[in-house]
Order: C-alpha cells, then structure tokens, then sequence
C-alpha cells in the first residue's frame, strides 16, 4: 500500500491519483507547499466599489516590474495579459510569468498557483488564487479570489517572499 | 465454444508469409516454453502455439483452416481498430495487490468508406409555457436546421408536449421542406410539462418505420419537472434500448431533472446533455445529427477476461465523455461509435503478483456490429500482457496519455464522491471536497468550472444546499473535461 502525500489515504501499489483528494501521487509529495505559521494577520478590507473606485490614474501601465526585495532580481512583464504568479511545476501544467523557484519560493511558502495580477479597465488588479499562506498588499492580506487594485510602488508579499511591483 | 484465432495466436496477420509465421513461432515458442518459462499460464500458452504453428505450416491444413476462417467470419480485416497502452508494463513482484492502468482506444479503420445509414430521427420538444420567447425561437430554428439537413431517405417526424402530447409532423421520408418549416412555425408555448406523453408519442412514430437498416433516435429536449411520471419514463427508454432506439435528451436552463434525463439516455443507449443558454441549442442539435450519420459500429461491447490473480477495480469511458461503466459480468456495453468520435476507455486493473516473468493479464474481445457492411457481432481480439520483475528501477514513468485521462477522472470521481456525500447529508465534507477540486480544476487551467465549484463550496457552507444551476454546471462540466472546447454562450 502507498499512502496520498497529500490526504493520507492508503492506495494499492502503482496508484497514480488519489480518488479521495485528486493529487498526482508521483509529482506532489516532496513539492507541496506547506502551511507556515503566522502570528496576527490583518485582513485587507473587502470594500469592492472602493477597489474598483481606485483606479483612476492617467495612463495606462503597459510593463510591470517585480523586483525580489530579498535578492534585488528584477522580472520584467508586459501587462497586456494575465501574469500569473507562483512556482513553475510541469507535471501538474502550471508555467507562471513570474515564476519564483530561483528565489527560495518552495522553502518560502509560495503556492505553485499563487496569485494573479490582470488588467480591468486602466488599473491593474491583484488577487490571491487560494494560495496555502496567503497574498499580502502592503501589509494586508488579501481575501482570496477578491481582485484588488495595484497601485506603482506597492509591496506584495507571498507568503514569506516580498517584492515591490513598479509600473511604468 | 470460441473460434481459435490462430494467427492471433501467434501474432501474425492472416496474409503472414511462411517465413513470418516460422519467425513469429520461434519466438513465441522460446519466451512460452514451460521448461524456462516463469509465466503462470506457460504450459496452456505453448499448446496453444504449438497447435497454431502446426496447423498455419502446413500449407494444406493451412488453406482449410483459410476456408473455414472464411466460413466463422474471422476472415475479414476487422473494421475496427483496438489499440492499447499499460501504465506499467513491468510491475514490481508484491505480496499485496497493485494497481495496473489499462487505456483501451477503439475506433474505425482508416480506409474504411462507410456510406451513411439513413435516419429515422424523432425529435420531442417541450412546449410548456416556461419555453415562451427565446427559447422557443432557438429552438425552432434548430429544428429548420435539422430539417434542411435531411436526405429522402431519411425518415422524421415532429412531437411537442406539455400535459399532452401533439404529432406536429408525422413519420415519413422524403419531407417537403418548406411545409416541414410552415409547421413548426406553428408551435406555441402553453402548458406543463409531462415527459412520458411526448416519449410515448415520439416513440410510437419511429416505431411505425424502425429497421435494423436505420439508425433509429429520438431527441427529448425538456426545461421542466416532469411530475409523477419518471419511473414509467425510464422504463420506456429501457424497452426503447431493447428496440434498438436510441434516446438523447437534453435540458435547458436549471430547473429540469438532470437525474432523469441521465437515466433516459443512459437505458436507451444514448447521450444526455446539459446547456446553460438557449443559443447552444443548434449546436447541440447539429453534433447530435452529426453523430447520428457518422454511426459506424453499433452494440459495441467489451468482454475483459482477467488472469485468476487480477480483477478489475474500476472502468470508465473516457471520450466521447466521462462516464463510470457497470460491467455486466465480463462484459461492457458501450452503444455506437462514430468515424470522428473513437472510443476511449480506461480500466485499473489490481493484479496480485506473486510469481516473476510474463503475465497475460487479460484477454479483450472487442464485438461490435457493423451495419453498413452488414457484418454482425464483428470480434477482435487483444492479449494484454505485463512483466513481473524483482528488479528495482523497472517502474519508469507512466504514459503521459494515461496521466493526462487519470488527472481528469481524479476530479470527475471526486465530483461523484460529491453528489453522494450530498445524499447522504454529509454537507460539510462535500463542501470541501468541492473546494478541494477547484484547485485541481485550477491546475489544469479549467478556470471556469473552478471557479462555479468554488462559488458552490461557499454556497453550500452557507445554506447547505447547491444552486441548480451550479450543480449542473458541476455534473456536466466534469463529465465534458476530456473534450468538449471551453466556450461561452449568452442569451
């Protein structure tokens, strides 16, 4: 018998998807994110009209820039579609534009599907995808699946990892 | 008593030159001779070589073995190709059961021009006041559509229903278009909804001209409860499965019974489909039509026997849509299959492997008839065979095609575990479960259903129930991952 690294059910030998959870029982295992502690968290407000509200600025950002506080790398995407932020892991098809192996992302908490920043109108929005530990807008932590604005010069934090997002 | 398929024994075609059958023996004969062989069943599998090779060598027994082939109707080239792919050929020697993943694709010979079987369609549609306005516009002008693509030899008729049922057109071939089109321009809408009524009069029409030449259907197309009637419902589609009437039903907006209309198509042997908007009714009509004219084989079955140390644990059909199969005994019922839509199925098989060498895990006979070459219970046959080794590193990586179909039917069975928890009450743990299987769904991009079985896991820790409509969404969505394109449609 194998058991799911996932839920902990036993399967019989060879067993490649856990029926109870879903998980590849070959890909999970030693890659899952796992769960951090964390202390006090405070919440980010979930006023809506205020997020949508908020954008108002002039032009429109056409480059993001993430620059990892820990290390000073810097990643450079076009905002014209969706950039999706997270851990890359080919078994399981998740290939993020912002992919955070190389930064400690696993040991960090980051999820493989973490968080996602698209476009609405001129603004640029953020929202959490479910992640294990969370997403955090300038201290505040977002409730998942909520879009919230982006403004230029904002910190993001995954989990454990920081980086400050510029738009230009 | 089965026919021995000699040359399936030995693994040559029938047109094997005497070379080829020499080769192909020699090397049977060496893996299965019981003084070195490990395999359980050597000593049966080298008789069975040996006999074959005696007979296929001598060009005498050969041509009257030839004939009589002819005769038992093993002769021809099968129409059907079965191709196979094991998840783990070689399995590791266990003193517990392991798992063994079979895919199984069935589908019709390349070559093969098949002329299409004429139709004889009935089509029941729902006309109770809840189809006013739109509805009952699109759905008309599918209608228009179905009858423009009729050929004279095609036999239609037209019902509509509410508390009773109306023959707006009676069966016949060769319509004339334009008064078929004058007529269903007269539909309205008024009244309740009584399924049985529109079955029993659609059912009755196609009746009138059923032969086993035609390909003989019914689409139910319903957005209501029916009331009282739903036991005698599926008891007509079992009797219409029997007649060789095949029933599709379809529902639209969120308030019909999906249980039901499953049932339907599940006795008679055909498809069940959910859509969300009026505007997909066209094409829901056009790939039914299309794949009631693409029909090549129909009473597809599958016969699996199982070494004594394997059974078979689970067996889905994987394309045209997920769906969980019920063997009856050795056997699976699989309906038709069409030039464009092969047949996929994927079986786990858990063997019990004690004993090192080749195991012939299981023996697959495909049957199936093909009506256009007027061949009945066509049979192909498929030796599945697997190594048990005691050496480490054997396992590898499975197929990607097997990985690919099991990461779908992982949330497809986690969708059932769902449905059932809900039945049984257990709120809570469906509500997680369907959590739990929105981020699968996000793992493999399907953002859209992820995102309705997380809006129905919230909703469901709330009030304890899911919405119609979403759980809809869910049921269909998850049985359609292996195929159907992502797209939207609005009123």
């Amino acid at each position: 018998m194998i058991k799911c690294p996932s839920c902990g059910k036993s399967h019989p030998e060879n067993t490649l998807f856990c029926d109870e959870c879903g998980v590849y029982m070959l890909a999970e295992g030693q890659k899952r994110t796992n769960s951090l502690d964390v202390k006090d968290v405070l919440w980010m407000e979930t006023d809506l009209e205020a997020a949508d509200a908020a954008q108002t600025t002039s032009s429109p950002p056409i480059k993001l820039r993430a620059i990892i506080l820990d290390s000073g790398r810097q990643i450079e995407v076009s905002v014209d579609k969706e950039i999706n932020i997270g851990r890359l892991d080919a078994t399981s098809a998740t290939f993020p534009e912002i992919d955070l192996t190389a930064d400690q992302g696993l040991e960090k908490g980051v999820s493989r599907r973490h968080a996602r920043i698209s476009r609405r109108g001129a603004g640029l929005f953020i929202e959490d995808l479910g992640s294990v530990n969370g997403t955090y807008l300038n201290g505040r932590r977002l409730t998942p699946y909520l879009p919230h604005a982006l403004s230029d010069n904002d910190e993001i934090r995954l989990s454990k990892l920081s980086m400050r997002i510029r738009l230009g | 008593m089965d026919v021995p398929d000699y040359y399936a024994e030995l693994n040559v075609s029938p047109t094997a030159t005497p070379q080829e059958i020499r080769q192909a023996y020699r090397a049977l004969a060496l893996q299965f001779h019981p003084d070195t062989s490990t395999a359980p069943d050597a000593e049966t599998r080298f008789q069975r070589i040996q006999q074959a090779y005696e007979v296929l060598s001598d060009a005498e027994k050969r041509a009257a073995y030839d004939r009589w082939r002819v005769q038992e109707g093993l002769a021809q080239e099968p129409a059907l190709v079965v191709k196979h792919t094991i998840s783990h050929p070689t399995i590791p020697r266990l003193n517990e059961e392991q798992v063994v993943y079979l895919l199984l694709e069935i589908y019709p010979r390349l070559d093969l021009e098949i002329k299409r079987l004429p139709l004889n369609l009935s089509l029941a549609i729902d006309r109770s006041t809840s189809m006013q306005g739109i509805r009952l516009q699109r759905v008309k002008d599918a209608t228009n559509f179905i009858i423009d693509f009729l050929d004279d030899a095609d036999v239609f008729s037209l019902i509509t229903f509410s508390d009773r049922a109306e023959i707006v057109l009676p069966a016949q071939s060769g319509i004339n278009k334009a008064y078929a089109k004058s007529r269903v321009s007269t539909i309205r809408s008024s009244g309740g909804t009584e399924i049985l009524q529109g079955m029993l009069a659609a059912l009755s029409e196609i009746d009138r001209w059923r032969s086993p030449d035609m390909v003989n259907h019914l689409i139910l197309l319903t957005d209501g409860q029916t009331y009282g009637d739903e036991e005698q419902c599926i008891e007509e589609a079992k009797a219409a499965g029997l007649r060789k009437i095949g029933i599709s039903t379809m529902g639209i907006g969120q308030d019909w019974n999906d249980k039901l209309l499953d049932e339907i198509a599940r006795q008679s042997g055909g498809m069940s489909m959910y859509i969300d908007s009026a505007s997909k009714v066209t094409n829901f009509f056009r790939d039914c039509i299309h794949n009631l004219s693409a029909i090549v084989a129909r009473d597809l079955t599958v016969t699996a026997r199982l070494a004594p140390n394997a059974r078979l644990y689970e067996a889905f059909r994987v394309s045209p849509y997920l769906e969980r199969l019920r063997p009856d005994g050795e056997t699976i019922n699989l309906g038709q299959l069409g030039t464009d839509q092969p047949c996929t199925l994927l079986f786990s098989v858990l063997v019990n492997a004690r004993e090192l060498g080749r195991l012939q895990l299981a023996q697959l006979d495909v049957i199936a008839d093909i009506p256009a070459l007027r061949r009945v219970r066509e049979k192909s046959r498929t030796y599945i065979e697997i190594t048990v080794s005691d050496q480490a590193g054997t396992r590898g990586q499975p197929p990607a095609s097997i990985v690919g179909i099991l990461s779908k039917l992982a949330i497809f069975k986690m969708q059932e575990k769902t449905m059932e928890e809900l039945e049984q009450g257990h709120i809570e743990r469906a509500s997680q479960r369907l959590e739990t299987m929105a981020t699968r769904l996000l793992n493999l991009g399907e953002n859209e259903l992820a995102k309705a079985a997380l809006l129905e896991a919230g909703r469901l820790a709330r009030t304890g129930h899911l919405s119609p409509e979403g759980r809809k969404r869910i049921r269909y969505g998850t049985r359609s991952l292996s195929t159907l394109p992502k797209e939207i449609g609005y009123d």
